[in-house]
């Protein structure tokens, strides 16, 4: 039999003698999502030889050579950011996200993600800083994997949207039953009108200084329902031409373990 | 039957050629047996390859039942699996090792692109010691892990 997932199938000839277990119900599958995770495939492939040969040659290239490799990562994972969104955007329409939560030490946590985003920030000539709470229990219950989606795309957006030379600071600001993290912008800011709609699936700012960043107006819609899904709340300051700051708050995991479905 | 060396892993392996057929380089983790078990020839080449370079003996296969039988005849230290495999998913194949008086000692670790929870669950449940997402997970982060289960 195939396997039993609500995923797309990806073997097409499996065979059939070998007794598996029976006790599925494979979810119905939309095109979309069935074509993203087929595109994790080469792009798992591409993504993982990328990462071995810059791992093994960086030391050794030529300041070309090590930009034209930068720039394959940073494309090769803007792919992946996008299959992520569409895929977790299929999801949440089925209602088949179900979190795997586990508690995480926050600040090292968000830290470890941040400077992953080093290479995107120069490309564009963007500071990054990343300020430290100094006391306080930030011990959190997350589903690893859909919280760094959210941190994940507020940076990209911090950087997409910012101007060259910008600059991005995450902070985080541990209260006494939440912690709250932001990340601030020096980039193009959002109209008030449009403030309270960036949230919305498919929803994009029509101007002509966010026009020319590509996108699918998933992030912010999947980073809204995976913050939820955590009985935490996102929301944004802005001011047009000045900045933004994306702020989420999720609760800590004191006395809290009962982050479900 | 295992020694306690555990291989020395650094995050940045020493630059190397990609020589798949010669025999490992006398490293910390020299010895130690791994069967990768993966369909797709790229990803199994790379793992094959990193796992080489950090001083491991590799045995390959490219679906379950070469993998199970390849394990029955030599069987391994450490077991890297795909998930849906032909003939024989990752599941099943953790569960005949966990059932085999010879393979019921050695860790088996899923690697997959599916992300979901059902599965994992089930996974760990049959015995598997983890669940790796290939794509959130360089290739020499999932070599590095199989020292943890060593
Ligand atoms: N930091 C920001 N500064 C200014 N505008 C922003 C910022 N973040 C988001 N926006 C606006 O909100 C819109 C929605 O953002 P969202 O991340 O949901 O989608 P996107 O970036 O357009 O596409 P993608 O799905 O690839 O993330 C963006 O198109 C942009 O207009
Ligand atoms: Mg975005």
């Amino acid at each position: 039999m195939d396997q039993p997932t609500n995923q797309a199938p990806t073997k097409a000839n499996q065979s059939t003698q070998v007794a598996l277990d029976q006790n599925q119900t494979p979810a119905p599958v939309d095109f979309v999502s069935m074509v993203a995770h087929e595109l994790k495939t080469p792009l798992t492939s591409l993504r993982g030889y990328l990462s071995v040969f810059i791992e093994e040659n960086a030391k050794s290239m030529t300041p070309e050579q090590n930009m034209f490799l930068s720039r394959m990562d940073i494309a090769s994972t803007q792919l992946s950011t996008l299959v992520e969104n569409l895929l977790n955007t299929s999801r949440i329409e089925r209602g088949v996200i179900t979190l795997n939560p586990e508690v995480v030490e926050w600040v090292p946590f968000v830290k470890t993600i941040f400077v992953e985003f080093e290479n995107r920030a120069k490309e564009r000539k963007i500071e990054l800083e990343f300020i430290e709470p100094t006391t306080g229990f930030t011990k959190l219950m997350v589903d690893k994997l859909r919280i760094t989606e959210v941190i994940s795309n507020l940076i990209t957006n911090a950087i997409t949207y910012n101007k060259e030379g910008g600059k991005i600071i995450l902070s985080i600001e541990v209260k006494d039953n939440e912690v709250v993290t932001h990340v601030q912008d020096t980039g193009i800011g959002i109209a008030k009108e449009a403030q309270g709609k960036l949230f919305e699936k498919y929803y994009r700012v029509q101007n002509s200084a966010a026009g020319r960043a590509n996108g699918t107006g998933l992030g912010l819609y999947v980073s809204k329902v995976f913050v939820q899904m955590h009985k935490g709340k996102i929301w944004v300051n802005s001011e047009s031409d000045k900045g933004s700051t994306f702020s989420f708050s999720l609760p800590v995991a004191r006395d809290v373990p009962s982050v479900q479905k | 039957m295992d020694e306690p060396t555990t291989p020395t892993l650094t995050s940045n392996p020493v630059s190397q050629q990609p020589s798949v057929t010669s025999s490992a380089e006398p490293k910390a983790a020299t010895g130690k047996k791994v069967l990768i078990i993966e369909d797709d020839v790229f990803i199994r080449d790379l793992y094959e390859m990193q796992a080489k370079k950090m001083g491991y003996q590799v045995i390959t296969a490219d679906n379950g039942e070469e993998g199970i039988n390849k394990a029955k005849a030599n069987p391994p230290d450490l077991l890297l699996t795909d998930l849906m495999l032909p003939k024989l998913d990752g599941i099943s194949i953790v569960k005949m090792f966990k059932s085999d008086p010879t393979l019921s000692k050695t860790s088996c670790l899923i690697i997959t692109n599916l992300e979901d929870a059902t599965k994992e669950k089930e996974a760990l449940a049959v015995g598997a010691s983890a669940y790796i997402l290939k794509i959130k997970n360089t290739p020499s982060k999932v070599v590095e892990m199989f020292k943890n289960y060593i």
